[in-house]
């Protein structure tokens, strides 16, 4: 009860102001006659997400496969060549260059050759989504498998433990903290991914709805098409905080 | 028996011990003192066979330090407690029997550890939520649980007040005394080490030479000689001899 009380308490003064923000925007698009093209009123948005649910849900859906999906493989891939370059200098020193030229071109740069190569399906896609979460669960791991005490390291050495002894129960867990700080950077960048792959070709999904509906100046559409891509990644970024509260429970503040 | 032969360990051209000779029999606390920088860290991690002398020897029970070391010889105490902040307090100290791969006893060691130490009904709090002290503790139970031959102890007290610190000096006195512990004890503190030890090592400054082995002949507990005229005397005698 006492927990309900302190959440409804902290979400009173955001929602109080999207309240206010909602009755300014409602009242400007009415008395001012502002073209439902250029700014569609809050109660039109509404509508319109009622009246197109269904479809808005199956965009919406296939958006957040490809970014879930894309998010997946970025960080499993990630992981591992995190790994690697924890392990070794040599393989850090050869393959980190090429990385950070992968993270400084932007993705929609990228986008239109992956889908010369992958077409206009779920694959580029997917592709676009791993490009774009690759480098931030790379830089955290590695540094998160590195950034481990020398005297823990030492304790396990006299304890004459193996590498793989190291790695299971000392840097692996102590990665974590870092590893859960760039899936949450990456929950967003997932869907941004997503979205930019479908600017270039796609028949499905949110970015495909929102070019659309620009192209026919159905603005209540395209902010209806944000706000589900908005809803998504923020339900994708709770779902990641909620299981890093799970398994690293012993990182999270202590509370007073 | 733990004895060092003719040691001597360089970093590149920077010479950090030169010729150690040194035994200590089974049941004693030695303390090593000297100058910063004078090798006490390098030494006691030379013994457990963390890292090997350039040259010399190091013998534990007539094997090699790295033998001894891969059979879990050793039970090291760091500056720090390096408890495993994912790890509750009974995790924490049996990790050397699941690293050891002698989980098959660890319930009721560890029962009678963490009782030794003061710790008994804290197995399940996590490192954040136990005191300084209390973490320390920990650390301390780990290093004992598996029956190692010696303790090796690199400043375990160094982060503690000096009231906390009185405090675990003793408890540490009244627990090694009590398990006829082999103790190798690295501090800063002359007075630490004259009330803890059976012996004193003193180290000349860098390269750190063994300038003399003290003898400290007072009776147990030792808590009877804080602030004693002969706590003061051994003190002083050592302080010279660091100083000469």
């Amino acid at each position: 009860m006492q927990r309900i009380k302190h959440l409804l308490n902290l979400a009173a003064a955001p929602a109080c102001f999207l309240l206010l923000v909602l009755i300014v925007w409602e009242s400007v698009t009415r008395l001012l006659r502002v073209p439902s093209y250029l700014l569609p009123s809050p109660t039109m948005i509404v509508s319109t997400v009622a009246s197109d649910f269904g479809s808005l849900l199956a965009h919406t859906a296939v958006t957040m496969a490809e970014a879930v999906t894309g998010f997946a493989l970025a960080n499993v891939l990630g992981f591992g060549l995190a790994t690697l370059f924890a392990h070794s200098q040599t393989a850090q020193r050869a393959i980190y260059p090429y990385a950070i030229a992968l993270k400084t071109t932007p993705v929609v740069a990228i986008a239109p050759l992956l889908v010369v190569w992958f077409g206009t399906g779920i694959v580029s896609k997917i592709i676009a989504s791993a490009l774009i979460c690759f480098f931030p669960i790379l830089v955290n791991a590695t540094r998160g498998l590195r950034a481990v005490d020398q005297e823990a390291v030492d304790l396990f050495q006299s304890l004459a433990a193996s590498k793989a002894q190291v790695f299971a129960k000392l840097r692996l867990p102590n990665s974590l903290p870092y590893v859960f700080s760039a899936l949450k950077i990456s929950t967003s960048l997932s869907v941004v991914g997503a979205i930019v792959g479908e600017f270039v070709g796609a028949q499905r999904g949110l970015g495909y709805l929102i070019l659309v509906s620009s192209y026919h100046l159905e603005s209540n559409v395209l902010f209806a098409a944000i706000l589900a891509a908005a809803f998504g990644g923020s339900l994708f970024f709770a779902s990641v905080v909620i299981l890093e509260q799970v398994l690293v429970p012993w990182a999270a503040p202590v509370e007073d | 028996m733990i004895e060092l032969r003719n040691v001597n360990k360089s970093f590149g051209q920077l010479s950090v011990l030169a010729n150690i000779n040194l035994a200590i029999q089974r049941g004693e606390f030695v303390s090593i003192v000297g100058p910063s920088g004078c090798g006490k860290t390098t030494l006691l991690k030379i013994v457990g066979g963390l890292i090997s002398p350039s040259s010399g020897d190091v013998i534990i029970d007539s094997r090699p330090a790295s033998v001894a070391r891969a059979e879990g010889s050793f039970g090291f105490v760091f500056q720090k407690p390096v408890l495993l902040p994912w790890r509750n307090l009974r995790q924490n100290v049996e990790l050397p029997l699941e690293l050891l791969g002698r989980n098959g006893k660890s319930g009721a060691k560890t029962e009678e550890i963490l009782r030794t130490v003061g710790l008994q009904g804290f197995e399940d709090a996590m490192p954040r939520e136990l005191s300084g002290g209390m973490q320390q503790r920990a650390s301390l139970a780990r290093a004992l649980v598996f029956s190692p031959m010696a303790l090796l102890m690199d400043e375990p007290f160094a982060g503690a007040d000096e009231l906390l610190r009185d405090r675990l000096d003793l408890d540490l006195t009244e627990l090694t005394q009590r398990l006829q512990q082999t103790v190798l004890f690295v501090t800063h503190s002359i007075p630490e080490a004259v009330l803890v030890s059976t012996s004193v090592v003193v180290l000349s400054s860098r390269p750190g030479r063994l300038k003399e082995v003290i003898p400290i002949d007072l009776d147990w507990p030792r808590a009877q000689y804080r602030g004693s005229r002969q706590h003061h005397d051994l003190v002083q005698r050592v302080r010279h001899i660091l100083e000469t």
